[in-house]
């Protein structure tokens, strides 16, 4: 995915959010609207960036829809499970390290992401390939066992992209 | 009958409300407060959906988004702030 | 119909919202309360606005809607993220339950 093709994704992503504010589909508000985001993005890229980030990710647009349905899955397990503990009251938060085999940056923002949207676990901070997360029920301090629980099925799904 | 149970789904969502401003109260530490607050925003936003639900009036939506983007806004620079001893 | 299946979902999201208000009284130590409430609070969020969607059916209000949703799916984490590192690195240390 090259420059003008990741520019080309953010005009219709903006032109799409801006149709659903604006409510009437014309021509007329279309073309205010591409108008409208084009600006926006030539004013983003050119003035406020200075080509700083040369480096455009490269994402796999085909994997999301089945990841977004796991993600969701995933948040009403865990918050289900999540109520039973605060019912029952025993908890045992403490802080693990765990590591990741996932080598794209982006990717790691989205596994911390969902490892912070799925109840009972945040993740505090990221060096490099280790994610430092705060976990609500922690069974075990060992590093490749906390992170095959707390990971799930994420890592494997966004290593096939 | 639909009017008089978002009614009532609305009186809960500002009872529950009102017990988080409690612990912003007590809550000991500096992030709890903070937390609490968070926890306000997004019962608010709940709140102006339900409203606009109710009275099927889609721009009070605008309400609720500005809202979410305020309070994510201050939420982020507040933790900052406290993490950076006051300098940002 | 529709209206009635709506209001149930919105009815089981003011419960989770119920159970997220507990947890934050119950636990007397703020780890266990951000982990517990914030997070009950992002599955109460989906749940009622799930609601409202299915009560007002494929209109232009729904999209906004689910606009809603998807920004607040993008900064609920990081909202919670920050609280919890500002904390960490402050030095505040993680006790057990007293």
């Amino acid at each position: 995915m090259n420059r003008r093709l990741y520019n080309i994704f953010i005009v219709l992503i903006c032109l799409l959010v801006w149709m659903i504010l604006i409510e009437k589909p014309t021509y007329l508000n279309a073309a205010v609207g591409a108008s409208l985001a084009i600006g926006a993005v030539w004013f983003n890229s050119r003035v406020l960036h200075h080509d700083r980030e040369s480096e455009v990710f490269r994402l796999q647009p085909l994997i999301f829809p089945f990841y977004i349905l796991y993600l969701l899955l995933q948040i009403y397990i865990a918050g289900i499970q999540t109520i039973g503990k605060i019912i029952t009251g025993n908890i045992h938060p403490d802080i693990v390290d765990i590591e990741t085999q996932l080598e794209n940056d982006l990717y790691i923002c989205f596994l911390a992401n969902s490892i912070t949207l799925t109840p009972g676990t945040v993740t505090i901070d990221k060096e490099g390939q280790k994610l430092k997360v705060l976990w609500l029920n922690c069974e075990t301090k060992d590093k490749e066992k906390a992170g095959e629980m707390i990971k799930g099925k994420f890592e494997k799904i966004l290593r096939k992209g | 009958m639909t009017f008089m149970f978002l009614s009532v789904a609305m009186s809960v969502l500002a009872a529950l409300a009102m017990a988080s401003v409690v612990r912003v109260v007590i809550g000991p530490t500096v992030w709890d407060r903070l937390m609490c607050f968070n926890l306000i925003t997004s019962k608010i936003c709940m709140l102006v959906v339900l409203y606009a639900a109710m009275t099927e009036r889609s721009y009070l939506l605008d309400l609720a988004i500005t809202f979410v983007l305020l309070g994510f806004i201050s939420v982020i620079f507040i933790a900052n702030a406290i993490q950076k001893r006051g300098k940002i | 119909m529709q209206q009635i299946i709506g209001h149930i979902i919105i009815g089981i999201g003011l419960l989770f919202l119920a159970f997220g208000i507990l947890g934050i009284f119950r636990f007397s130590n703020f780890y266990a309360r951000i982990l517990v409430a914030s997070k009950i609070d992002t599955v109460a969020f989906l749940t009622i606005l799930a609601g409202v969607i299915v009560r007002q059916g494929w209109s232009a209000f729904s999209l906004r809607v689910v606009l809603i949703l998807v920004i607040m799916l993008l900064i609920n984490p990081l909202i919670t993220h920050i609280i919890t590192r500002s904390a960490y690195l402050s030095g505040y240390k993680v006790k057990k339950e007293d």
